[in-house]
């Protein structure tokens, strides 16, 4: 049976009142599978930060549910229980204003139980962190390796990383993707990070979800979501324009190009039976998957925003 | 007046800065030649509990010990302030040729009407140390660092709390022992030699000095100091109150601590600040309550139990606030 790190419920998260309500988080459900490398995608305003700050008890739902390991981070003592097996690295990678040495000490008195010097050391040896640089000098790429080494030499059962190529230069951000395949998903330890970086996460990443105006659109293992989209590209007449495995139509001067979604392979054995001819089918990359499921998104609630000014 | 403040100045304040600038290129000095020598990361080991954290855990004792600290800070300033303002006294030129009592009498009423005014400066250190109490509850990175690490929110309010509040009253008895004996070392018991009624001397001209008397002959010490600790107690509480209320927070985060610092100083500072009328009575109502900063009649000392109900109030309307608090 699987058991799952972080998982919510209808949660919903807004801010502001009446008319400025912003619903940074509407309608949540996440399910983090335990041992996972999972990465949480969206645009700007998706709701990653919002999601996160909630998982770590730093942010109340408005409604629904979240819990961590089963427990609730936003209650004591459950969030204590919670934040004992959590290395965290915020948004804007400030934890203190210290210089790495002192964070990581700091961090390290916090954590007697799985804090690893040995793990601190080659973290700093391979991200090349500056131990004594003053935190006013710090550039935010040595801010976000301090955060990581000390988030990382924590040991913690999940890592949540918000964020975490921030500032990095392609050599740190390399070793830091060999950092946490290598030495943070042993024991069955989990990641959950939000980023932009797509063609990064989808090295390293097992689980993905996408999320979109505080909604997930998509979620499953990465394989899995892979094999399920398609590009096709047909030739015939009486080509479909509505179907279930139909997430957009692209026409094309002598072809359409289909974005399937679900079940490509069946959808294109029903049109080649009813006469239509595959020209070409391409398997899609995360990115055109990201790309094409913010785009169909958009157009529907604008379609939705639109149908509402009609009634 | 001025040369008295200068002297008093010299003696107590300009050690404080000259080893805050020591402080300060000590640590400037340390942090380049750390830099430069690129040393590995290798932490000491932690140091074996004191008996009385023995019982906390370790995430406990790190963040108790650091308030500890901070608390004993608080306690050196509040001593020195306390000595610094009460010893303002002793640097006086006597009055030539006065109508008072007695040398004594003039110098014992300085003392004892500098006890009320040190509440003033003392409101003023109270502000930085609202600042340190409440930072790592709500404002920004350090809020969030402290909020992320396994403690409980009641730990970080009480141990944030408890050390600094408990440190300035210590450091206000201690400081105000400590002038009390430089007093006498420089001076003697002149509390032995105190007038008892207002001098017969006094003329219809001498209105204002006849005030000063009367006051003088009234106030007990014993509730000007009750004064001082009600007072400071339930600014300080109105403040945390003030400082921890759940304002919602915006999506620009930056506007929370703005909002914090604006009601806090807004809200909190000037109506306190306001007590204090321009002749240096407070309004009438305020001193039955044992908020005054002005020497006279003292009110009933049961009056005082109502300042310590509204600071216990506050603060668990705080304690409250805080768990709703989003970083």
């Amino acid at each position: 049976m699987t058991t799952f790190a972080i998982q919510t419920h209808a949660l919903a998260k807004t801010y502001g009142l009446g008319s400025k309500k912003i619903h940074a988080v509407d309608g949540l459900n996440l399910n983090v599978p335990e041992g996972s490398i999972y990465g949480l995608l969206g645009r700007n305003s998706a709701g990653k930060t919002t999601t996160i700050r909630m998982a770590m008890g730093l942010a109340h739902p408005t409604s629904g549910e979240i819990k961590v390991f089963g427990l609730n981070p936003a209650v004591d003592p459950e969030r204590v229980t919670v934040l004992r097996q959590v290395g965290y690295v915020p948004e804007d990678k400030m934890l203190a204003a210290l210089t790495p040495r002192k964070l990581l000490e700091l961090n390290r008195s916090f954590y007697p139980d799985t804090w690893s010097d040995d793990l601190a050391r080659k973290v700093i040896k391979r991200l090349e962190l500056p131990l004594d640089t003053p935190f006013l000098k710090l550039s935010l790429g040595n801010k976000t390796k301090s955060a990581l080494a000390c988030a990382i030499a924590q040991r913690s059962r999940l890592l949540i990383l918000d964020e975490p190529t921030t500032g990095l230069d392609p050599i740190a951000l390399d070793e830091l993707l060999r950092l946490l395949v290598e030495d943070c998903t042993a024991e069955g330890r989990t990641i959950f990070l939000s980023t932009h970086q797509l063609a990064e996460i989808e090295q390293i990443a097992d689980h993905i979800g996408i999320m979109d105006c505080g909604r997930i659109l998509l979620e499953g293992p990465l394989d899995d979501i892979r094999s399920s989209f398609r590009r096709l590209t047909l030739t015939g007449t009486a080509l479909p324009t509505r179907h279930p495995s139909i997430l957009s139509i692209k026409p094309q001067p002598h072809a359409t190009q289909y974005i399937l979604q679900r079940s490509p392979d069946a959808f294109a054995q029903d049109l080649t039976t009813n006469g239509a001819t595959i020209v070409e089918s391409t398997p899609l990359s995360l990115n055109e998957i990201f790309l094409e499921l913010c785009r169909t998104s958009e157009s529907r609630e604008d379609e939705l925003a639109s149908q509402g000014a009609v009634a | 007046m001025i040369g008295s403040f200068a002297t008093s100045f010299l003696v107590f304040l300009a050690p404080i800065f000259l080893a805050l600038v020591w402080k300060i290129c000590d640590h400037k000095r340390a942090a380049a030649k750390a830099e430069l020598e690129a040393l590995p990361f290798d932490p000491t080991p932690p140091a074996a509990p004191a008996v009385f954290l023995r019982h906390l855990t370790q995430p406990q004792r790190v963040f108790l010990t650091q308030q500890l600290k901070m608390g004993a800070m608080y306690y050196a300033i509040a001593c020195w302030l306390m000595l610094f303002i009460l010893s303002l006294p002793l640097f006086h030129a006597l009055p030539h040729e006065s109508k008072w009592f007695n040398n004594s009498a003039f110098l014992w009423y300085n003392f004892v009407n500098f006890l009320p005014h040190s509440t003033q400066s003392l409101f003023m250190m109270m502000i930085p140390a609202i600042i340190f109490v409440i930072t790592p509850l709500r404002v920004g990175p350090e809020a969030r660092f402290y909020r992320s690490r396994p403690l409980t929110i009641r730990f970080i309010f009480w141990s944030k709390i408890l050390p600094i509040f408990l440190g300035i009253f210590a450091g206000i008895a201690t400081g105000m022992a400590l002038a009390v004996a430089l007093l006498l070392v420089a001076k003697g018991p002149i509390w032995h030699n105190l007038p008892i009624a207002i001098p017969r001397t006094l003329g219809p001209d001498d209105a204002a000095l006849q005030q000063l008397y009367r006051d003088f002959l009234t106030t007990s010490v014993p509730s000007l100091l009750l004064s001082i600790l009600t007072t400071l107690s339930l600014f300080f509480s109105t403040m945390l109150m003030v400082a921890t209320i759940p304002v919602k927070r915006m999506k620009a985060a930056a506007v929370v601590p703005l909002v914090a610092l604006v009601a806090f100083l807004g809200v909190g500072v000037l109506p306190f600040l306001s007590l204090f009328s321009s002749d240096g009575h407070t309004f009438s109502w305020f001193r039955t309550l044992f908020i005054y900063s002005s020497l006279g009649p003292p009110p009933p000392r049961l009056f005082a139990l109502v300042p310590v109900a509204l600071s216990i109030a506050f603060i668990a309307i705080a304690r409250i606030f805080v768990t709703r608090l989003e970083v």
